[in-house]
């Protein structure tokens, strides 16, 4: 039995003693696995939580006035979107494309971590870390912007914005957590901090092409004057667009380029395709909205083709070259706005001619500028209303205009049937997916 | 090492075995239609194992045992590389003490017992944020590397631990004619490993987690016996029962889970919503827990959308236990008969006490007519078949609320109608075999010849499985029926 005891301490020895020298050979670096870690890792996450940012704006579209849909469409795009075109959220078909929930969390997932991780982040310097940082608040605010003009009720037609509520803020990075929706106001408000804190890190003022859908210095103000916009903090938001426009004020030449091109001088942050391919050839222009570009309008020939009286393609779209988030032209209408309604009419007249001068042949601009010149304050919010609906057409900005302004009645036919989203129906937002909810009821009160 | 590469080609023709290049309109379809994709993957294993056993006197038996389990685990503390399993385990061999080796009618007795741990980590976990590298072109003419972050890390995951004690018993009397051996188990696992689900806005769909801690207590006894041995007439009986019960200890339940913890009912516990018929409109009505009916609006508190505005620890209240989904006695009755050259064997299998969640026969909001389904279609609440037993197809504009909540979430499926007992017996096999008379192969220079006819799941016996084929399948639509089978075989050996 002594010499067993023995043999078994010994066996027990040599086994400690090659464990050892067994960790080496398991340490395996796994082709293409990686801790994220170094300055360069980071960026290469929020590379990919850029890559996923739903190109929901670009699906709300339907929602919209801007597309119609007919018989002659093909059969898989009427199944995916005909039910989001014609507001049906109580039976649509099976295949009815779905607005995103969990892939805005998991954009805001990858911002969490790089802000949590600002001081542990190796290898780079303090600009690039600061410079990543930054992003990853203008990142976390974006989503959430995206999130509640979705799913949450316009902050501009609600009395008290605290008692209406619309998503969950995600602030950290706690995957067991589960929260409550947070009201609209409380949304809005930890938007506007979240810019604030991505002005103090941000320190890139232009990425150079094709690296431009990050966000930079100038891109801070140009989410501020949208976000304030939407809130109607006019205000705020002619101040932020002004400081937008005094550090850029391109506008494209349409004989050139299209203004929403990733690569146009107007881009300032080219992230979403908004009209992706699968989208832009789902749906046909909407005639009437076609038919609000005045012949002399170098818009009308350079967004769309009319092939035929009924089918009018759109240019705009499709494909990646572009992407647009925010451009300068947006800029000038946010301003015109707000200008206006902060009681400055002559100060929107002028941005909303500004842009004007560049989009109309010169005679046709020069009696336009009378027109303008004469307006009364409610006429020019019509003008500008309008010009924002011709400017920024299939860019991802008609159904969230729609929802903070006039709430108007639409009406759609297909075919004999026809479908009406009453003025200020509920259907103005879009209720939050059944998954969400099934994985956290907390959602449905 | 694994090492994999796919390439894809279009427009092969095979005689000059060529393929056609690929014009893409843009980057973006060229993204959903990759032409080569690669993987490696590199994997290393260890493993360490020291076993003892040592007989005294031929009747007292002791052993041991001590393993090491190492593999590769990326971004996991180096501690945890190491699997442990340690067992000890012992024999005594009763019959051949010298104060029982007398007994001329035993002629086996052995008592056993074992007890051994063992611990078990995920290999893909771990406390660190990771990713993986791909390539990516968010704008025209620009690749770059991003690297995609699929799981979130997990620092809180434990070993996962499993204690084992057995206890068994050996015996053969009379000349073996009755051979017995009985095992009785008991196996607590602590800190189990399952994928839970999250919360959406975690930015993840699930993650694993130590989710509970459950014990498995069976017993499992084999007999085999020789009822009667004459001549040329013998039966032989081989029965083996197992009953296994398992419960769980204890069980975490995330906050955002609307079903009922487990804790306290076995493992694969069914629960459901109490049933109360249909309403005068055809909807299905519910008990809540006062024992009113109540439709699924009241019972759920639907908001407009159609979700339920109750919280989840009001909705994991609304569920009643039915029943375990895994049998609590199962086995096996075999028999065989011999007279003179005939044999014939009978074996039954057996499952006991379970319950099987089936699907719905018809989906009340998404009903495709296109579809084959079975005759409880007929059976349907339409306004001429007020007493039906099934509810009605129902419309987005009668109650939508209620539609939205049929068509998205799982309520129907969670009525206690469609959860079913499911016991049976089968008939696994009978087979009757001749052996012809020795004096007549011996004359065609054969050694044996036997001819034989088996039936193989001729017959089965069981509680109600209506809708299905087989009680073995109860709850999946789309399962084969189990193939009866006949066959006949000739056998002869030179």
């Amino acid at each position: 039995m002594m010499k067993k005891t023995i043999y078994k301490a010994l066996c027990i020895a040599a086994m400690a003693l090659t464990m050892g020298s067994c960790d080496e050979f398991l340490d395996i670096q796994p082709t293409g696995r990686v801790i994220i870690t170094t300055a360069k890792e980071y960026r290469e996450m929020l590379t990919q939580a850029y890559s996923i940012v739903p190109e929901d704006r670009g699906l709300a579209t339907f929602r919209s006035d801007e597309f119609t849909m007919d018989a002659t469409l093909s059969q898989e795009d009427i199944s995916s979107f005909k039910d989001i075109w014609t507001w049906n959220d109580v039976s649509p078909d099976d295949a009815t494309s779905t607005f995103g929930w969990r892939s805005y969390y998991q954009v805001i997932y990858e911002a969490n971590h790089a802000i949590e991780s600002r001081e542990k982040i190796t290898e780079g310097t303090e600009a690039e870390i600061n410079q990543i940082v930054g992003e990853s608040y203008m990142l976390r605010a974006y989503m959430h912007f995206l999130l509640v003009n979705l799913y949450g009720e316009p902050y501009t037609t609600l009395a008290d914005p605290y008692s209406s509520k619309a998503v969950p803020l995600k602030l950290d990075t706690d995957p067991y957590r589960v929260l409550s929706r947070n009201t609209v106001g409380e949304v809005f408000d930890q938007i506007i901090s979240d810019i604030d804190a991505a002005e103090e890190l941000l320190n890139v003022e232009e990425w150079q092409t094709g690296l431009n859908y990050r966000f930079t210095t100038i891109s801070v103000d140009a989410l501020r004057s949208r976000v304030y916009l939407y809130m109607g903090r006019w205000a705020d938001a002619l101040a932020a667009a002004k400081r937008v426009l005094a550090k850029k004020a391109d506008l494209a030449d349409l004989n050139s380029e299209l203004p929403n091109a990733y690569n146009s001088v107007e881009s300032i942050i080219a992230l979403e395709e908004v009209m992706t391919a699968t989208y832009a050839r789902a749906g046909k222009v909407n005639r009437d909205l076609f038919r609000t570009y005045n012949s002399n309008d170098l818009r009308r020939s350079k967004y769309y083709k009319q092939v035929t009286a009924s089918n009018i393609q759109l240019l705009k779209g499709g494909s990646n070259s572009y992407a647009c988030s925010f451009r300068t032209g947006e800029i000038y209408l946010n301003a015109a706005e707000a200008a206006l309604e902060s009681n400055a009419g002559d100060e929107a007249r002028s941005y909303l001619l500004a842009l004007m001068k560049s989009r109309y042949k010169d005679a046709y601009y020069t009696q336009r500028e009378e027109a303008v010149n004469a307006m009364a304050t409610d006429e020019l919010r019509e003008e500008i209303y309008a010009e924002r609906r011709r400017e920024l057409a299939f860019e991802g900005h008609r159904w969230f205009d729609l929802r903070r302004t006039t709430r108007p009645e639409l009406t759609k036919t297909y075919g004999t049937e026809t479908f009406t989203l009453n003025a200020g129906d509920s259907r103005y937002t879009v209720r939050i997916p059944s998954a969400a909810i099934a994985a956290n009821p907390n959602l449905a009160d | 090492m694994y090492n994999s590469n796919t390439g894809h080609e279009y427009g092969y023709a095979r005689t000059p075995l060529q393929t056609k290049p690929v014009i893409f309109p843009n980057e973006t379809w060229a993204k959903l239609y990759p032409l080569y994709n690669e993987s490696y993957v590199e994997n290393a294993f260890a493993s360490f194992f020291a076993t003892g056993s040592y007989t005294f006197k031929k009747r007292y038996t002791l052993g041991g045992s001590v393993r090491f389990d190492g593999s590769d685990m990326f971004g996991v503390a180096k501690k945890y590389r190491f699997l442990p399993l340690y067992s000890v385990s012992g024999l005594w061999r009763l019959s051949d003490e010298p104060w029982l080796e007398e007994t001329e009618w035993l002629n086996n007795l052995a008592v056993r017992a074992s007890y051994g741990i063992q611990g078990n980590i995920d290999k893909n976990t771990s406390s660190y944020v990771m990713g993986d590298y791909q390539n990516v072109t968010i704008l025209p003419g620009n690749t770059e590397e991003m690297i995609s972050v699929s799981t979130p890390p997990n620092s809180k995951l434990r070993w996962e631990k499993t204690k084992t004690f057995t206890a068994g018993l050996d015996f053969g009397v009379l000349n073996n004619a009755i051979n017995m051996s009985i095992d009785f188990y008991t196996r607590k696992g602590s800190d189990l490993i399952a994928t839970q689900m999250l919360a959406l806005e975690s930015g993840f769909a699930s993650m694993l987690v130590n989710w509970a801690s459950m014990r498995n207590t069976g017993v499992e006894i084999s007999i085999g016996t020789r009822n009667i041995h004459t001549k040329n007439f013998m039966w032989m009986t081989n029965f083996n029962f197992a009953y296994n019960n398992n419960k769980v200890l204890r069980e975490q339940i995330p906050e955002n889970q609307t079903t009922p913890g487990r804790e306290g009912y076995p493992v694969g516990a069914i629960f459901a919503l109490k049933s109360a018929g249909i309403d005068d409109e055809g909807y299905p009505l519910f008990y809540n827990k006062q024992g009113e009916k109540v439709t699924a609006t009241e019972l759920l508190k639907l908001n407009a959308a159609g979700a339920s505005t109750l919280t989840a620890a009001e909705q994991r209240d609304l569920y009643s236990y039915i029943g375990s989904s895994e049998p609590l006695f199962s086995g096996g009755f075999n028999n065989t008969f011999t007279y003179r050259n005939w044999e014939l064997a009978v074996n039954f299998i057996f499952n006991l006490k379970m319950f099987v969640r089936c699907q719905p026969s018809y989906s009340l909001a998404n009903f495709d007519r296109g579809m084959n389904t079975n005759r409880d279609i007929l059976n349907r609440w339409t306004p001429d078949n007020t007493g039906a037993k099934f509810p009605r197809l129902i419309n987005s504009t009668d109650r939508p609320a209620e539609y939205i909540q049929y068509a998205e979430f799982a309520l129907y499926e969670m009525s206690d109608t469609w959860v079913k007992r499911c016991d049976y017996v089968r008939l696994q096999n009978l087979r009757l075999a001749y052996t012809l008379p020795s004096e007549l192969t011996k004359k065609a220079h054969l050694d044996k010849v036997t001819v034989g006819v088996e039936g193989r799941n001729l017959l089965v016996f069981g509680s109600n499985y209506k809708n299905y084929l087989d009680p073995e399948t109860m709850g999946n639509q789309f399962a084969q029926p189990i193939p009866k089978s006949v066959s006949l075989s000739l056998n002869v050996n030179f």
